[in-house]
């Protein structure tokens, strides 16, 4: 997501990411990328289950589409940090506008189902137009 | 645009979580002013 986030701020929005593990694993990973987005640790993933996010099961590791994410994933210069103290938890992502307003949700069905980004700026380009 | 009436969104706003510094956030104060992009990560990276 940190790829994107200009191309968020521009379309009027900002991003926050939620991590599993804990606060030594998330202040890791924010040393070793540099994000500046605000990082949130869900060690009991209170905010998961409120989201309704999916797990996934062993038989997803061995998926055609897992191992294409992962190669893609890689290409592009991305690596795998720490997967936390709940390998299976699946993640996903939110538009959330002010009000609570959800603009955009997307559950992840198995591992490297990542949401669309562009879907994302598309909802907050409109947002902007209409809120403006 | 599509807007979810699923509830989601509010029973996220009020949930407080630590960043890395120890701090606790609201998640409701992330999209107060503006839209925001929350992402759930799977892992770190």
């Amino acid at each position: 997501m940190r790829d994107y986030e200009s191309e968020i701020r521009e379309a009027g929005g900002s991003v926050a990411a939620v991590g599993l593990g804990d606060v030594n694993y998330a202040r890791d990973f924010r040393e070793q990328t540099g994000i500046t987005f605000p990082l949130l640790v869900d060690e009991k993933r209170m905010a998961y289950k409120v989201a309704e996010l999916k797990h996934a099961s062993l038989l997803h590791l061995f998926r055609r589409r897992n191992f294409r994410a992962r190669n893609a994933a890689q290409a592009d210069g991305h690596r795998q940090y720490k997967v936390g103290t709940n390998p299976f938890q699946l993640g996903g992502a939110f538009v959330i506008a002010p009000g609570n307003i959800e603009l955009f949700a997307y559950a992840s069905e198995t591992f490297g189902d990542n949401a669309p980004v562009s879907e994302m700026l598309d909802v907050l380009r409109r947002y902007s137009r209409i809120s403006s | 645009m599509t807007i979810s009436d699923s509830g989601i969104a509010l029973d996220l706003a009020p949930i407080d979580l630590p960043n890395p510094d120890g701090e606790r956030i609201i998640l409701g104060s992330l999209w107060e002013t503006e839209p925001a992009v929350l992402v759930f990560l799977r892992h770190y990276g």
